[in-house]
């Protein structure tokens, strides 16, 4: 009967974990299995279930009590749950089909199968349930713990050691890799040693012909790791030895499973906001920006990886957009020659807030000298739409509310905007409350801080003690959507693309802003940032500890969840917006963020 | 097209008495069998929740796309508890040939006249599906196909059509898409095109038993998604022909 399930037969040889049992064993196996579909976004194992798990497709994560990743599994990756863990073990991060043999099958098996029994016996591969009972200090370096598997590049190229030097160099140079793993003609498979960019220099520098065999010029015999191996250990080793490439082994049988990098190491560390705002400052043209920003919603996903908090993440972003415009306006400076007088580049929104993430676009604003000579505005006219064209290139969207410096209301003298500020600032409109949250997030990017600094200060001031003005805030801040509806259910957006989904920022953090931003006024605070803000507005004494800390709370958590729901996006090749299907949160995801709400919704009631 | 049925158990739909009713005429007319044991098993009310219902993933290869025409060449089946697809009872039956299988189709299934010849009568394949459905609800991708089949099937060897009740993977995903506003594009509703929208993995097409269990992998997925607590009623992804409900 088995032939007929040949196909999962098939891919469970192939798992490696298995390796060990005898292939009747596995045949054992096939039809005691069940099959499960977990969503992204839903916690594995789904109820708690324990038994032996098999990813055939998709990806999940498994951490430990303290949220730190532990493993990412993968096609064909297994993991034993001997016993119903408290809590799930973590969330499934890719849609996911799982082989799922449940406990008491796994026993039935065992009882009857000795091969089966050893093979859980021993191997107990990855026992997961008594890590997460254990409680161990939280580590801070998740290089410490985190396994090779999940850092390491699969599939890595594999030739023989007959090659030449110079096919081996363009074997290397068409995959795109900087370390080529060799083999004996005698057994393809298994790596004997390997070729780096460093030994094909070293062979170019000491005159050795090309067309010698790679062999001759290879490192051996190799260093290896396994897949479970923390990645600190493996980072020692390869600093004991003075390489840069590890090949990774599966632990069963020694067969090859992939290849770790030193860059992979550092990449993990999250140094990569460094290296890219480097890369930015370096461009040339808006060409090289263009590149060098392909890589912004990577770092995104290394950033939330890597665990930081949302806090960290948009000032990250922020950082590197910052870069990125200030790169943008010393090119054009270059090419369309020096500005005429003095100037300032303004960002507002959530750039000038430091708050931004991938998915963001532009606020923007220019403030020029007031001795500007005859016709400079033509100059700025041109840096502006210049600018602004090169940050959507780089994907920074241009502003749906033009909000930009192409628009005259936005490229000002000096004293122009003191004067509009004055006005929406002590006297303002109704609709004239949009532009007053723009002035008052509003931060210089670039050029002279001494032409705007002044104004902001002096709005600052007279916006303090304008009624009409803290109204105005207010009464925005609490026109903003509400994101619970009756009986606690969240607000879907109704139509359009996002239909059926929550929009996170418009619902979850505006309103948060909204309300930093009064209470900050009206302390007098300069700060932007929303989290600063409200703990400025608790300092003075505007709203009380609680309701600071709640919101603060509030605002970390839903952007939190936003960053992690870009990763996703990100990681599964689709641009990111702010549109949760909430359908998709675990239960304690949407309690929180149901309590994340309410918090909003009840500082609304009682601070506005 | 999802049935308009209300959750609530109580407020049966019309067209669910007179399902019942036609399943019960259907019982009294069937031979003594398994047939006849699946139309007599009850029949789980339209406002069970999905996570409880039982289902048996089917699908059938066939000579055409014709019931009146073509013939079943096999069946494969594989019983899902909620969306949990079971192995243990994953089977499958090769029809007995009573005639040259078309070359064209062979081609797609695999499956030649000599390998035909060594399959089993009709009606004992039937059974054993008949078997495997009593107290399921069954799941098909394209039902039109199977529901005709078996229809025909049963009218030629018991001279009654069996009312089936029947979830449709194509007409959920599609209206799944719909709802979501994504273009479907041309084949976009193939079974195969769809799993891999879902991240299910690439099983060889035209074996009944894998394309049972891919539509069942495709039902489970499309659950995940419309009803990830599981308690969608049963009745709102039956699919039937619009007399019945």
């Amino acid at each position: 009967m088995n032939g007929e399930l040949e196909e999962i037969r098939e891919f469970l040889d192939r798992c490696p974990d298995l390796a060990p049992l005898p292939a009747a064993s596995r045949d054992a196996f096939v039809r005691q299995l069940t099959l499960r579909y977990l969503r992204e976004g839903s916690r594995f194992p789904p109820d708690t279930e324990p038994g032996l798990w098999i990813v055939r497709t998709g990806t999940l994560e498994i951490r430990d009590v303290h949220d730190t990743l532990r493993d990412r599994l993968g096609e064909g990756d297994l993991v034993h749950i001997p016993a119903a863990p408290e809590q799930s073990l973590g969330p499934v991060t890719e849609d996911a089909l799982v082989y799922h043999l449940p406990l008491d099958r796994v026993r039935e098996l065992a009882a009857r199968d000795g091969a089966i029994a050893q093979f859980l016996a021993d191997d107990a591969p990855r026992p997961l349930a008594s890590e997460h009972g254990a409680h161990e200090a939280p580590d801070h370096n998740r290089l410490l713990t985190t396994p090779v598997r999940a850092l390491m590049t699969s599939n890595p190229v594999l030739a023989a050691s007959t090659l030449s030097l110079r096919e081996a160099a363009r074997l290397m140079d068409r995959s795109d890799i900087s370390a080529l793993l060799l083999h004996t003609p005698d057994r393809p498979g298994e790596p004997c040693g390997i070729l780096t960019d460093t030994d094909l220099r070293r062979a170019i520098a000491n005159g050795v012909d090309p067309e010698q065999p790679a062999s001759r010029s290879m490192a051996h015999p190799l260093t290896t790791v396994h897949r479970g191996t923390p990645a600190f250990e493996a980072l020692l080793r390869m600093a004991r030895h003075d390489i840069h490439h590890l090949p990774v082994v599966h632990e069963a049988d020694g067969s090859l499973a992939g290849i770790l990098s030193s860059t992979d190491l550092i990449r993990h560390q999250g140094t990569s906001a460094i290296y890219l705002v480097r890369d930015l400052r370096r461009a040339d043209d808006l060409a090289d920006l263009k590149d060098i920003m392909q890589a912004l919603p990577r770092l995104q996903v290394q950033l939330v990886d890597s665990g930081a908090d949302a806090m960290q993440i948009t000032q990250t972003i922020t950082t590197v957009i910052d870069t990125l415009t200030q790169r943008l306006i010393e090119i054009c400076e270059r090419d369309q020659g020096s500005p005429p007088c003095a100037y300032a580049w303004l960002a507002s929104g959530s750039q000038g807030r430091h708050e931004q993430t991938v998915f963001t676009d532009q606020d923007t604003a220019l403030i020029i000298a007031d001795d500007a000579p005859e016709g400079a505005d033509d100059w700025f006219a041109a840096l502006a739409q210049k600018v602004t064209a090169g940050l959507d290139a780089c994907g920074i969207r241009a502003c749906p509310g033009d909000v930009d410096p192409t628009h005259p209301d936005w490229r000002r003298p000096a004293a122009d905007w003191a004067r509009e500020m004055d006005r929406v600032l002590q006297h303002p409109a109704p609709r004239d409350a949009m532009l007053a949250t723009h002035y008052l997030d509003m931060r210089v990017i670039h050029g002279d801080a001494a032409l705007f600094e002044p104004l902001r200060q002096r709005a600052l001031e007279t916006g303090a003690r304008h009624e009409a003005l803290l109204n105005a805030l207010a009464g925005q801040a609490r026109d903003l959507p509400a994101p619970l509806g009756f009986f606690r259910q969240f607000v879907l957006e109704d139509s359009g693309e996002h239909a059926d989904t929550l929009d996170l920022k418009m619902r979850g953090l505006l309103p948060i802003v909204a309300m930093a931003r009064v209470f900050a006024l009206h302390a007098g605070s300069e700060a932007r940032g929303t989290v600063e803000r409200l703990r400025a507005a608790a300092r003075s004494g505007v709203i009380n500890d609680t309701t600071a800390d709640n919101l603060v709370d509030a605002w970390l958590y839903i952007a939190n969840l936003r960053a992690r729901h870009q990763a996703r996006q990100i990681r599964k090749g689709q641009s990111p917006d702010n549109a949760l299907d909430p359908a998709g949160l675990s239960t304690l995801e949407r309690s929180h963020l149901k309590t994340a709400f309410r918090l909003v919704n009840d500082a609304r009631k009682t601070a506005l | 097209m999802v049935c308009p049925v209300p959750a609530a158990e109580w407020l049966r739909p019309p067209g669910h008495w007179r399902f019942c009713h036609a399943r019960r005429r259907a019982a009294r007319s069937a031979p003594p069998g398994a047939l006849r044991a699946f139309l007599e098993a009850p029949m789980a009310p339209a406002g069970q929740p999905v996570a409880a219902s039982r289902f048996l993933a089917v699908d059938l290869e066939t000579t055409g796309l014709d019931p009146e025409q073509d013939r079943i060449l096999s069946m494969g089946w594989v019983a899902m508890d909620g969306t949990r697809i079971d192995l243990a009872t994953a089977d499958h039956r090769l029809v007995r040939a009573e005639g040259p299988v078309p070359e064209a189709s062979a081609v797609i299934h695999r499956i030649t006249d000599q390998h035909a010849a060594t399959g089993v009568p009709l009606d004992e394949a039937l059974d054993a599906l008949f078997r495997a459905l009593a107290g399921r609800v069954m799941v098909a991708h394209h039902a039109a196909l199977e529901i005709g089949f078996l229809e025909q099937a049963c009218q030629r060897l018991y001279g009654i059509r069996p009312p089936l009740a029947i979830v449709d993977t194509l007409r959920l995903a599609e209206t799944a898409l719909r709802r979501a506003g994504q273009p479907i594009p041309a084949h976009g509703l193939r079974l195969h095109t769809l799993r891999a929208r879902y991240n299910l993995p690439a099983y060889r097409a035209h074996d009944a038993l894998f394309d049972a269990i891919a539509a069942g992998e495709l039902f489970a997925a499309l659950l995940s998604r419309q009803s990830p607590d599981g308690q969608l009623p049963l009745g709102r992804v039956l699919f039937r022909p619009a007399w019945l409900w």
